[in-house]
């Protein structure tokens, strides 16, 4: 079927597969065309061949078998087409396609940089064109000179795919092994690069995604022992490592068609490194010294300085910490003391370098007395902290969700086991679990006694898990998002019955024996030995270092980059698994890459103003994509207050914050007429702090004429709201504030400009 | 032939028409290769592992089987074309998906079009109608007529693409 709206006679019609694909399905849709009724036709035929096979077998008329029949096709073509199938389903068939074939190309981008850099800096240029021209008169005719350069190796790639896998994954191997018919055009893999052609030099094979669930249903089963991928990735250098980050975004950026911003100095990225790792400005001394350090990994070295650092396993202790526990405990001082105990704990594993696996395993198979303890606040194990803080939680939630719960001791409802998953979901990979007796629609009476009988339903965006019930061995399924988003899909089809009639996964997941003891330590072994939860440490660290997550839970447009987000984030889960990093390793290899160096445009208020909306919606899509990063640092430049700790201090000395936010915004008080600046010491103030002080310089004023500004553009509703929160906090809205928000817009009767107005105000403080 | 082998047709059979269909087979290859897909299933052991696991294992049988039939029929088969159309399949439809919630999606979208655009687009995919004949009924140029149908396409599929990624 061919696109009828191309002219084919004027020029050569490119593929559009998405094009194509719509024009086939719209001859049903406007036919209303159902797919017909074939079961009767299958049987017969079925049953026809299997009659036809077992006459042949006795007279050995093999070869009469199809015309017998009256199939299309031989046993033969049968058995291949079959094999084929399985075979390209055992290698993960999926999303290896394009990028595997991606892979077969671009691997010498390195060495054209390198060579483009000596040519540049125009030495050896002459030795070079006497050493090309030496060799073409010494090299004899037919041979094969290798490259001078040697280009990194695609671990990843070579770990799933070699060459000649890839070239089969893309052409079924019977085209090739029958040359007499050539009627299939095999592809080169030049050609399969159509929708990435731009060339790269290291590329992304996710083999993780969907296509875990794909196995070939010959295979041997995959039991609930089977953690993790199958194929484990090989370890890779940090520098591999960071020129893949640098890679896949350079990738997106050229297929969606976005120009990044130039790269800042040197100074501002010491900056903005800083702020990263350690939470503050580089000081005086420490910018001296980087100055004065000639050597060319100076970068790597001021890095390793501060991950070393004691600030640094302070400033992410908290952040960790906070994300566990799932309540904010960054630069909270009045803090308990078990909780300060977790905080410090997580402190030295992060100064030892401790792998964030054996993190979360001692941490979830903390001892059983854990489940029972009285409180929390009583533990002196900081590790079992979070273990019973969450029990206790739990117990609330459900001592007020429903009293009769409360009647029976919780170990009779395993309360502990399920909020343990709960929360091991929820650092797994931002998926929340809710109880299906009420969330899945079905409102189903009775039997609430056995609360674990009922189906648990694990969801999220991301990922999809799913608690069968009543099984002595449970096993949670769970299913990562590929190309599209999942749904939720309420059905348990994604488990199936062994021939012992027991249910298993169709996938690997992390099994849990509900009824057993060691239920908490298999789950824990299971964090500490599987790539997945690692996922969610990378989201917390990438949105911490790029302001924004790498995959939001909100979803994604394939033009945004959904799979080569995802991918990217599995590729650094992957090796933080594989290498047991911690996570400064992870932190380095973010702030030591390209995209981390890259300007950011300064979109304030004044900015909103002027630009047009071609500009507003590409300002937008480069910081969507990481083209454009957040720069706190620019801010504090720009402004115009001498310094950040000028105006820190002129608002801690004054005090009252409501009064006096409001002069400062509209100009009525300079920094030099604070006779109190000199009163008070110098602050050291976090970068949220920092954040929020530099924000009381914005020019409030315009915050009307900004949401006019915006409303008034053709933008959709969840895109101006990006907008506002760029404006107003140099962030992308989270889930929750995007749900509020769009409470907020009916609230106001969907006025777009007041909505706006009353956003941008409440992140700025005032109105 | 057992239960379960019914069941599977019954389960699977709608899914893997469409997909044929939807890279390009006419109404009567898509029956007779769904057809020969299962018999070529069913010929050997076959243990359900998951519908997911299923439908793909199907797919790609179905694939190898059209690559097959048209290379024997001496047709040119681009097989990397082939490949896109399979792999936009699966971001449409899913890795598990029989591709009822595209069709439904498809025709949610279709709804939406102006009454022009449904207009052009049902006579020219439900009655074959030439770009003249669509221009005239609609009393627009033949270019118009063009440009009217691509642009309600474009909306489809960018239609589709925010029903079938942004769930």
């Amino acid at each position: 079927m061919i696109d009828r709206d191309r002219d084919s006679s004027k020029e050569q019609p490119t593929f559009e597969p998405a094009e194509i694909l719509l024009s086939n399905l719209l001859n049903d849709v406007v036919c209303e065309q159902s797919p017909p009724e074939l079961t009767n036709r299958i049987v017969s035929q079925f049953n026809r061949v299997t009659a036809c096979e077992s006459a042949s077998a006795t007279t050995s008329k093999s070869a009469s078998m199809q015309d017998l029949s009256g199939g299309l096709f031989s046993l033969a073509e049968y058995d291949q087409a079959v094999a084929f199938a399985e075979s390209e389903i055992a290698r993960g068939y999926g999303w290896t396609v394009p990028l595997a074939a991606e892979n077969a190309k671009g691997r010498s981008q390195l060495a054209e940089k390198k060579l483009s850099v000596w040519i540049q800096r125009g030495t050896m240029l002459v030795a070079v064109l006497a050493a090309c021209v030496l060799a073409v008169l010494l090299i004899p005719p037919g041979f094969e000179t290798k490259p001078t350069i040697e280009p990194r190796i695609n671990d990843i790639a070579d770990s799933r795919l070699d060459q000649s896998q890839r070239v089969d994954q893309t052409v079924p191997p019977q085209v090739a092994s029958q040359p007499d018919s050539v009627a299939v055009i095999t592809a080169a893999p030049d050609s399969i690069e159509k929708p990435f052609s731009n060339e790269r030099q290291l590329a992304i094979v996710p083999d993780n995604r969907v296509d875990n669930a794909i196995k070939p249903p010959n295979s041997p089963m995959v039991v609930a022992n089977n953690h993790g991928p199958s194929s484990p990735t090989k370890q890779m250098s940090d520098n591999d490592i960071i020129g893949i980050i640098d890679d896949q975004l350079k990738l997106l950026w050229e297929r969606v068609g976005v120009t990044p911003q130039p790269s800042i100095k040197t100074e501002l990225w010491l900056e903005r490194s800083s702020l990263a790792i350690v939470g503050r400005l580089p000081t005086a001394a420490e910018k001296e010294a980087f100055r004065s350090n000639k050597n060319g990994s100076r970068n790597v070295e001021y890095v390793d300085k501060l991950l070393a650092s004691q600030e640094f396993s302070k400033r992410w202790s908290e952040i960790v910490a906070g994300h566990y526990l799932g309540k904010g405990v960054e630069g909270i001082r009045s803090q308990p003391g078990p909780q300060l105990s977790f905080v410090k704990w997580i402190a030295d594993s992060l100064s030892n370098k401790v792998f964030v696996g054996d993190i979360e395993r001692e941490m979830i198979s903390g001892p059983n007395s854990a489940a029972t303890s009285e409180s929390p606040l009583l533990r002196t194990d900081p590790a079992a902290f979070w273990l019973a803080d969450i029990l206790e939680r739990s117990e609330v939630d459900h001592r007020e969700s429903s009293e009769h719960l409360s009647k029976k001791p919780l170990e009779q409802k395993n309360v502990g086991l399920v909020a343990a998953a709960r929360q091991t979901m929820r650092i797994a990979g931002s998926a929340s679990m809710v109880c299906s007796q009420c969330h899945d629609g079905e409102s189903r009476k009775g039997d609430f006694d056995d609360y674990l009988a009922a189906t648990q339903s694990i969801r999220g965006q991301d990922s999809f898990w799913k608690v069968p019930a009543s099984l002595s061995g449970i096993s949670l399924d769970r299913r990562v998002a590929g190309v599209r988003p999942l749904k939720v899909v309420k059905s348990s089809e994604y488990f199936f019955e062994d021939a012992e009639g027991r249910l298993k996964l169709s996938v690997a997941g992390p099994p849990i024996q509900i009824n057993g003891t060691t239920a908490r330590s298999t789950l824990a072994d299971w964090f500490r030995s599987s790539v997945e939860p690692r996922r969610a440490m990378v989201e917390l660290v990438w949105n911490e270092v790029f302001k924004q997550p790498l995959v939001p839970v909100f979803g994604l447009t394939e033009e945004e980059g959904n799979n080569d987000r995802a991918d990217l984030r599995y590729f650094l889960a992957s090796q933080m698994q594989t290498g047991e990093r911690d996570l400064g390793a992870l932190l380095r290899w973010m702030v030591l890459s390209s995209a981390f160096r890259l300007d950011g445009q300064k979109m304030d208020s004044p900015w909103y103003l002027k630009a047009t909306s071609e500009q507003i919606a590409e300002a937008q899509k480069q910081t969507r994509l990481f083209a454009s990063l957040f720069s706190s640092e620019s801010s504090i430049r720009e402004s115009k207050w001498n310094s950040i700790n000028e105006i820190a201090n002129w608002v801690k000395a004054n005090r009252s914050y409501e009064l006096n936010n409001q002069a400062l915004a509209q100009g009525a008080i300079s920094p030099t007429s604070q006779s109190s600046l000199s009163q008070t010491s110098k602050p050291n103030y976090s970068e949220a702090q920092v954040r929020f002080l530099v924000s009381l310089s914005k020019p409030y004023r315009k915050v009307s004429d900004v949401a006019n500004r915006l409303a008034a553009s053709q933008m959709s509703w969840p895109m101006l709201l990006e907008h506002a929160y760029l404006v107003s906090d140099s962030r992308f809205p989270t889930q929750g504030e995007r749900d509020e928000s769009e409470k907020l817009f009916q609230a106001v009767e969907q006025d777009r400009a007041k909505a706006l107005v009353m956003i941008i105000n409440s992140k700025l403080g005032s109105n | 032939m057992s239960w379960d082998a019914s069941v599977l047709i019954t389960n699977h059979q709608a899914g893997v028409w469409r997909y044929l269909r939807s890279i390009g087979c006419d109404h009567a290859l898509a029956d007779d290769l769904t057809q020969e897909t299962f018999v070529a299933v069913l010929r050997k052991p076959f243990v359900q592992v998951s519908p997911a696991a299923t439908s793909s294992y199907l797919r790609r049988v179905a694939y190898h089987l059209l690559v097959t039939f048209r290379r024997r029929q001496k047709k040119v088969v681009i097989t990397s074309e082939m490949d896109q159309l399979d792999l936009q399949w699966m971001r449409w439809a899913g890795t598990d998906g029989d591709g009822a919630e595209l069709t439904e999606a498809l025709e949610d979208c279709f709804r939406r079009l102006t009454t022009r655009a449904q207009l052009s687009l049902k006579m020219r995919f439900g009655e074959n109608a030439t770009r003249e004949l669509i221009a005239k009924e609609l009393g627009i140029t033949e270019h118009g007529a063009k440009n009217l149908m691509q642009r309600a396409k474009m909306q489809l599929k960018q239609c589709l693409d925010g029903k079938l990624n942004r769930d």
